[in-house]
């Protein structure tokens, strides 16, 4: 019995024996990863090929949310940061991105996310090229599409980074080690690159794509014909450019127009989401608005946000990790809703997320507030209570009642805050409201004048939180305060940019024209904004927007004559049409007016360090490659001058 | 192999025969002072058969009849002493003391050593200062006790759990999932374990987790610290290794223990807030002088906090929310075993109950331990844990929003003097709060804690560990064992955030579910051989092991629940719900070799040769081999020394040793894809993007490291002395290698950089009394390390993407977790107005140091702009201080702890420094005014460009850790009731503390989410034993 039980002991002592063979198996230390594969062993087939393709696309959404360095600097839109005048300091706590000081420097952070996400574009754009043979199972017809949609996005990577910078590294393949070597390309040689890539599209894409947002041939027309124009106008005799590329511009310009796929909305209005006062009651016309909106054959190419959310993925993150989503409608100025102070107020139409972007006042005075739809349209000028509250006024204006009368009580829909059109002040004491002297009104009343604005001596008299109106070109209704994301696509390429392109490059000297001279192609924007009642008319702009104190007498037309066509008429017309939707300051470098325009209109970049103006046009239309660049380059990769 | 088994059996067989025929003999085993010995073995000498004495120091035992017996009598603490048993019938024994500490057992790992005879550098902490401060978590235990061994407190929430850091920090690498198992271990306040974990091994389960042990079952815990001692672990001891050894049973009858205590614990040393005179003060007076113009009472404060003020109130949300805590836990325990078997069951239970509302953390215990010698050849062992904890917390916005919540708020609806004023009568009195506290804050914290149906964050963890094995020796001096542990856990997080939560904010409810699997385990076979011959001593292991773990985690968030479901009906949503799972698992396969070797018990040798694969490394990199050796020398047995009467032991020690570290996420070396999806107008599609550049390069890190030791005893070792010197450097470091962007990816796992410890502990006992009646002990211990980073690729620094800190770099020649920022000189005064204007400054403003003299403060490229390495997070030095004082039946001791050299960004000055304006409550600090020209804090309305200079500070501190008075009943009187042992005991838990941190505690820097307050813990326990 013994025996049998020692045997029975000793059996355990195999069975333990056996379980040595775990360890001494020859594939035990393989990685066993269920839940992901790999670039090799998926982009394979035509999911991967498509998987690749899209995932070029998300990006497109961090790199046009970088508005700190399209926007800003410029003379349209300024920062919100007023403290550092306020308090009589010679700075103000802002990164020097407006007032072209020390700051603006290669350790600036937007810098180098803008950079870094545009070549991790490109390098997923060069992953889609270099394995553009090994997917089986794929039609010639989808492949090409597919180069080019890679082709295209890659060419729009490098027009925005030659632009910024300059001379910059040039990779063409896809990255599979490391390397610290980043050599320069000279910029010419770069607008080169995206020339043949583009005229490659041109060449092969498909008019138009079933998927709504894709690249199709019409975009890279539109690119091809920007990035011409650009070209031509030859910054710093450093692009190669020359006078036969506003011909080559204005002929592809021609060919959009003619090719009849992109006309123009005949209201301006329908290009955005509607903006109804009781966002409760018109929800589900605004819902609809705004999927009329995406759809709109004018726009020929919107980056794209959708609903359901999971789809806004942040290019950069898994979606489970974060989500980007439109923020247009949260970037720009809130209004005066603040005046109100209640929580509910029409604040909350913007949920204003911290972008603070906030028109130049010579922004506002750039239209006519009575002809021009495009006033009411970008600009909301009163506020209304969203939720039932009672609350206090408070106002800008110097004029306040030291001891307030009682708190008034709002109900949904109330009036709470009106800010006057530049053209239209109130002045008499009654108009206003109740927390100022003789003021008889239930809501604050302000004049946009009453926004102090720059003043070198005394320094700014308060910020403009309070005394402009609010910005809702982009507001989309409904959505939730916390994780909501407009589904509002980005329009990036619309037609009427087109005329403008086509007006900019007669006046440069581009010939060929097919609709007659620059002012037809101006006037066609004009008159759509203008809309079918007050087509043809003159509306007027304020003769010195940057000047609160001349409201509102001296004022300016700005209908195109052949006489009066130019370069600035021109920018004053894209600043109206494309506010907040144009990458200004690549409107501004191109045509290298900042050192006019941004110094004029923009109160900052005037005040430069200590009210000495700073801007540099020897410097300052390249921007400072990245310190993080510089940190990790062997060699070094050589900084712009002056920086 | 048949031949062999029949071998094994032959041998039992004849085992048998040998024990047939006996005789009783009978005894009494005796100490030398006369008294009887209890619970000494006997044991005849050549066999296992063995007894234990009685309560009079009496046994009996069978001895063979023929041929002459000798009997092994031996006690813990006594010499062993072997006797002839010839033909008496009656012995009696008298077993010396032996001079204990120095025949203490350490564990080294696969087998264990006398302290004598160690070769490496091994901290031990017993039983009795594990459970000294009645500690949730064993980590705890071990602060200020083993020298060189960093323990850091990482939250005061009950079931928060410790840090380790043992020499330093030897990798870079932030990566919480690099060690496999370890994802599980975050702590509740989100903060992470960085890759510096040790291995810790408890009763053979390799990779087992501290806190799922109940301290009061921890026999010892042995710390392995230099390279040589941990090489038998190869790479997962990388950054050293914690031995537990459980408490065994014993052969003889039945032991029963009950150790019980009941603490409660009272807010202490708290931050001091202005109450709302000081803040009236403060934000009007202050400012206005500063400012130059008046600043109005109504433009700080609305009606309801004017009317506080006015009335010389002042609120203390932290007074009227904080309650008394409990902190308590009662382990009982049965220990016993009878012929080769022993056997252990203990269960225990521990709760903290948190001093905000509604904070509890609850853990329950059961550990089950078994050895028997089933044969004389063959041993098997079982240890089994099962562990349940729960920690459902109130709210983790407090004591945040305590502290934010300013003195004018208004807590209750009836008392606001202004319902509007605030915002409060659109919402209305919710259970009587005021929600918007009267001055339109985010929401009261006494009604966010006051429900878990308003707030509830909960975790709840499950875990098993278990070790089998069986032991088998057989032909001659071979010993083989083949054992295998595992362990499973499974972590649930559960949150759900109430409409009158700050994050909800009046919204609709949101709710979460995380659950995190962890399954591993450990196979180990091991094949020993021992020798004696003349004066050698010869012992050889080899052993093979494997390790896999996996985890798993799957999470599902909504938003917009229309009621308070809690997390038990996320389908009701109306939001956009976040989904998430991954999974995740690596393997380990080593072969490793030892040999020991003793020369005349005075010169020992250890090598040890590892080879050592890892899954996660590249296919032609995932093997790799580590060398090390150690020799010392017991110079205290030399003659020469031996004529030294002071000298009573002194022993030089030497080891040098390489470990790996592989301390890399699983699937670094491919190129995995990054799920990035786009709509092309509203229709998803699936986007994959390249996720990471491959590196089909990278390898071992690898560290070697010089250890020089010293054992010194004096005066009959009335005062003993360890003392480690250490150099230790880790090359080829796993870390991202930064890469020009243009790349397409920022950086790449590699291994580059280089980074180094040299430090030196000292550990110091001394007797200090010792009469019959009185003895004072004195246990110092103080570690230094000098951590620095050596190299890195390409440059002098980068930034560090694991910080918390922003500031937080890398930089070669300074520390890891070096702070790179602007250095305050104080505050600018009136007198430098002028010069202060020209830096964009005021007076007030703080002043920070121009390096470079070029009349402006700049960031750019170090050393060449103004910022510099202010300091580091890792301690210049450590110390700990043990006092044991007995008198009769009394026992005093006071424990104390000194942390000196570390540096943080104070949370709590950066969140509540408020400016006059500020929303949110401010620290009582001395605040710059134009007439108090205070150096410590800039004055209220100045320009604050770069002041969260100032924000740094050293968080250096000395903690009286506790202090215990007890009292043991007299045995005598114990005996007449059956019981071995009964002991009382009052303690104070943390009564002390001092530091120039301002705010809040400074081990650890927190602005108080996810936390709780710093409490002083009077407790009261029990400890008996039948």
């Amino acid at each position: 019995m013994r025996i049998f039980k020692n045997i029975q002991k000793a059996s355990i002592v195999f069975l333990l024996l056996s379980l040595f063979q775990i360890g001494c198996k020859k594939d035990f230390l393989d990685e066993y990863n269920p839940a992901n594969r790999t670039t090799d062993n998926f982009y394979v087939d035509a999911a991967g090929l498509d998987a690749l393709v899209n995932s070029c696309y998300p990006l497109l959404r961090d790199i046009t949310q970088s508005r700190q360095l399209t926007l800003r600097g410029t003379d349209l839109f300024t920062a919100n940061g007023w403290g550092g005048v306020f308090y009589g300091l010679p700075n103000q706590d802002d990164n020097g991105l407006e007032q072209y000081d020390i700051r603006l420097n290669s350790t600036w952070g937007d810098l180098s996310g803008y950079w870094d996400n545009l070549y991790k574009e490109i390098n997923r754009c060069n992953t889609v090229l270099t394995r553009q043979n090994n997917f089986v199972g794929v039609s010639q017809a989808v492949l090409n599409s597919r180069i080019g949609e890679a082709k295209f996005l890659r060419a729009l990577s490098y027009f925005w980074l030659v632009q910024q910078w300059g001379d910059v590294p040039m990779p063409l393949t896809e990255s599979l080690a490391g390397t610290l070597t980043a050599n320069k390309t000279l910029a010419k040689d770069v607008y080169t690159q995206i020339v043949t890539d583009l005229t490659a599209c041109v060449a092969t894409m498909p008019v138009t794509q079933t998927d709504n947002g894709r690249i199709t041939q019409g975009a890279a027309k539109f690119l091809l014909a920007k990035v011409l124009l650009t070209r031509g106008w030859n910054f710093n005799n450093s692009l190669g450019g020359s006078p036969a590329d506003f011909t080559a511009a204005l002929k592809l310009c021609d060919e959009i127009i003619a090719s009849n796929l992109y006309p123009l909305e005949a209201k301006w209005a329908d290009l955005f989401p509607i903006h109804p006062k009781n966002v409760t009651a018109a929800q589900p016309a605004m819902a609809a608005s705004v999927a009329v909106a995406n759809v709109s054959k004018e726009v020929i190419l919107a980056v794209q946000y959708a609903n359901p959310a999971y789809y806004n993925g942040d290019g950069n993150l898994d979606p489970a990790k974060g989500l980007i989503g439109n923020n247009m409608h949260s970037q720009f100025y809130p209004g005066p809703s603040g005046i109100a102070q209640a929580g509910g107020a029409t604040l909350w139409y913007t949920k204003l997320q911290g972008g603070g972007f906030n028109p130049t006042w010579a922004a506002y005075r750039m239209y006519d507030p009575q002809l021009d739809t495009r006033y009411d349209g970008t600009f909301n000028s009163v506020c209304y209570a969203t939720i039932a509250n009672t609350t206090t006024l408070s106002s800008v204006n110097n004029n306040i009642l030291t001891t307030y009368p009682a708190p008034l009580v709002y109900a949904i829909g109330d009036t709470t805050a009106i800010v006057m059109p530049w053209n239209t002040p109130v002045t008499l004491a009654a108009d206003r409201g109740k927390n100022q002297v003789g003021g008889t009104k239930k809501y604050s009343v302000n004049n946009l004048s009453e926004i102090v604005g720059y003043n070198p001596t005394a320094g700014v008299k308060d910020n403009m939180f309070w005394a402009a109106p609010m910005f809702w070109k982009f507001f989309q209704p409904g959505v939730s305060y916390n994780d909501g994301f407009s589904t509002y696509n980005d329009p990036i390429f619309r037609s009427a940019e087109v005329y403008l392109m086509a007006a900019e490059a007669i006046v440069k000297g581009g010939t060929g024209a097919v609709l007659g001279t620059a002012d037809v192609y101006y006037n066609k924007v004009l008159d759509r904004a203008l809309g079918t009642a007050n087509a043809g008319k003159t509306p007027n702009r304020a003769l010195n927007p940057e000047k609160g104190t001349e409201d509102p007498i001296n004022v300016l037309g700005y209908r195109a004559t052949p006489a009066n066509i130019s370069i600035d008429m021109i920018l004053d017309e894209s600043g109206r049409e494309f506010l907040g939707e144009s990458m200004r300051w690549y409107d501004l470098k191109r045509t290298q007016t900042i050192g006019t325009r941004a110094v004029k209109y923009n109160p900052w970049v005037g005040y430069g360090l200590n009210g000495v103006q700073q801007f540099n046009a020897a410097k300052h239309y390249l921007r400072p490659i990245p310190q993080s660049m510089i940190d990790v380059t062997l060699p070094k990769i050589t900084q712009n001058p002056g920086y | 192999m048949r031949k062999i088994l029949l071998l094994i059996v032959l041998m039992c067989c004849s085992a048998s025969i040998l024990w047939a025929q006996t005789r009783q003999v009978s005894g009494k085993v005796n100490n030398e002072s006369g008294a009887p010995l209890v619970g000494a073995s006997i044991t005849v000498k050549g066999s296992t058969k063995g007894v234990v004495t009685d309560a009079q120091g009496k046994f009996t035992i069978a001895v063979p009849t023929k041929g002459n017996t000798v009997l092994v009598v031996s006690s813990v603490g006594f010499t062993n002493q072997e006797l002839s048993v010839n033909n008496q019938n009656n012995l009696s024994v008298k077993l010396a003391s032996e001079s204990k500490a120095l025949d203490d057992v350490v564990v080294v790992g696969y087998g264990s050593v006398k302290k004598k005879d160690l070769t490496g550098a091994v901290g031990s902490v017993k039983a009795a200062e594990i459970v000294r401060g009645n500690p949730a978590n064993a980590t705890q235990a071990l602060q200020g006790q083993v020298p060189g061994v960093v323990i850091t407190k990482l939250s005061n929430k009950p079931g928060a759990l410790w840090s380790i850091a043992i020499r330093g920090e030897n990798t870079i690498t932030p990566d919480p999932n690099a060690n496999g198992a370890k994802n599980l271990t975050l702590t509740s306040s989100g903060q992470q374990f960085m890759g510096t974990e040790p291995l810790v091994v408890i009763d053979g389960i390799v990779g087992g987790k501290l806190q799922d042990i109940n301290p009061a079952d921890i026999e010892t815990i042995d710390i392995l610290k230099d390279a040589s001692s941990t090489a038998i672990y190869g790479s997962r001891g990388a950054n050293g290794v914690v031995i537990i050894s459980s408490k065994r049973g014993a052969t003889g009858k039945p032991r029963v223990t009950l150790d019980s205590y009941y603490g409660l614990k009272t807010p202490a040393h708290l931050p001091e807030m202005q109450n709302a005179q000081q803040w009236y003060k403060t934000a009007i007076e202050d400012a206005s002088l500063n400012l130059g113009y008046a600043v109005t009472p109504i433009s700080v404060f609305n009606v309801n906090e004017l009317a506080i003020i006015n009335a010389g109130k002042s609120t203390d949300v932290q007074r009227s929310l904080t309650q008394t805590g409990v902190n308590t836990g009662n382990t009982l325990a049965i220990s016993g075993g009878n012929g080769g078997t022993s056997y252990r069951v203990s269960g225990g239970y521990i709760q903290e109950v948190g001093m905000t509302p509604n904070t509890n953390y609850k853990k329950y215990n059961m550990n089950a331990a078994l050895v028997s010698q089933i044969a004389k050849f063959l041993k098997v062992g079982l240890t089994l844990y099962e562990n349940y904890s729960t920690n459902p917390t109130g709210s983790l916005e407090v004591p945040r929003t305590v502290y934010r919540t300013r003195p004018t708020a208004t807590l209750y609806y009836a008392d606001l003097v202004d319902p509007a004023a605030g915002g409060d009568l659109a919402i209305g009195p919710v259970n009587g709060y005021a929600v918007k506290m009267g001055n339109n804050s985010s929401m009261n914290p006494l009604l966010e804690a006051s429900s878990l149906a308003n707030y509830t964050w909960t975790r709840n963890v499950s875990s098993q560990m278990g070790n089998g094995y069986i032991e088998a020796t057989f032909l001659k001096n071979f010993t083989f064992k083949t054992s295998l542990s595992g362990s499973y856990q499974l972590a649930k997080q559960d949150e759900y955030r109430g409409k009158y939560s700050k994050s909800i904010n009046l919204g609709a409810p949101r709710a979460s579910v995380e659950n995190d699997y962890n399954m591993s385990y450990t196979i180990d076979n091991q094949l020993s051989y021992n020798l004696q011959k003349g004066k050698s001593k010869l012992n050889i292991t080899a052993l093979q092991s494997a390790f896999k773990t996996n985890t798993e985690f799957n999470l599902v968030a909504v938003t917009g629940l229309p009621y308070n479901s809690f997390w038990y009906n996320l389908q009701s949503q109306t939001g956009t719900p976040t989904i998430a799972s991954g999974f995740t698992q690596r393997q380990l396969s080593s072969y490793m070799g030892r040999l020991n070797y003793t020369f005349n018990d005075k010169y020992l040798f250890t090598f040890t040769g590892r080879s050592d694969g890892s899954s996660v490394l590249a296919a032609d990199h995932k093997y790799a081999f580590f060398p090390s050796g150690a020799f010392a020398w017991k110079l205290g047995d030399e003659k020469f020394i031996k004529k030294i009467a002071a000298i009573s032991d002194l022993k030089l020690r030497v080891s040098y040793g390489q470990v790996g570290n592989s301390v890399v996420s699983p699937y670094s070396t491919a190129a995995t894809l990054l799920t990035t999806n786009y709509d092309f107008q509203q229709t998803g599609v699936a986007g994959l993007a390249p996720n990471n550049l491959p590196n089909q390069d990278l390898g071992w890190e690898r560290s070697q490291e010089l250890n020089l030791g010293l054992n010194l005893g004096l005066f009959n070792n009335r005062v003993s002395l360890t003392m480690e010197v250490y150099n230790r450097s880790t090359k080829d470091l796993i870390m991202k290698e930064a890469l020009p962007t243009t790349n397409g990816f920022s950086s790449v796992t590699a291994n580059v950089g280089k980074v180094s410890n040299k430090g030196i502990e000292i550990l110091l006992n001394t007797v200090n009394v010792a009469t019959k009646n009185l003895t004072w002990t004195t246990s110092i211990n103080f570690a230094k390390n000098i951590n620095k980073v050596e190299e890195l690729p390409n440059g002098a620094m980068y930034g560090w993407s694991g910080s918390t800190n922003p500031e937080n770099i890398l930089a070669v020649g300074y520390p890891l977790k070096s702070f790179l920022y602007y250095k305050s000189a104080g505050i600018w005064q009136l007198a430098d107005s002028v010069l202060a204007k020209s830096y964009g400054a005021v007076p007030g403003s703080v002043r920070i140091v121009d390096q470079n003299n070029d009349g402006k403060i700049s960031s750019g490229v170090l050393g060449q702009d103004d910022r510099v390495i202010l300091g580091t997070q890792l301690p210049n030095f450590t110390m700990g201080m043990t006092n044991r004082v007995s008198f009769r039946n009394f026992d005093f001791s006071v424990m104390m702890y000194y942390r000196n050299g570390t540096m943080y960004k104070n949370d709590f000055l950066s969140n509540y420094v408020q400016d006059y304006n500020g929303g949110w409550g401010r620290l009582n600090v001395n605040y710059w005014t134009r007439n108090n020209p205070s150096n410590e804090m800039w004055g209220m309305g100045v320009a604050k460009s770069n002041s969260d200079a100032i924000y740094y500070e050293d968080a250096s501190f000395l903690r009286i850790n506790d202090v215990t008075m007890g009292y043991n009943m007299p045995k005598a009187k114990l005996e007449k009731l059956g019981i071995d042992r009964l002991r009382f005991y009052f303690q104070l838990v943390n009564p002390a503390r001092f530091t120039k941190f301002r705010g809040n505690d400074p081990e650890y820097n927190g602005g108080g989410y996810q936390d709780d307050f710093e409490a002083i813990n009077y407790t009261f326990g029990v400890n008996v034993g039948f």
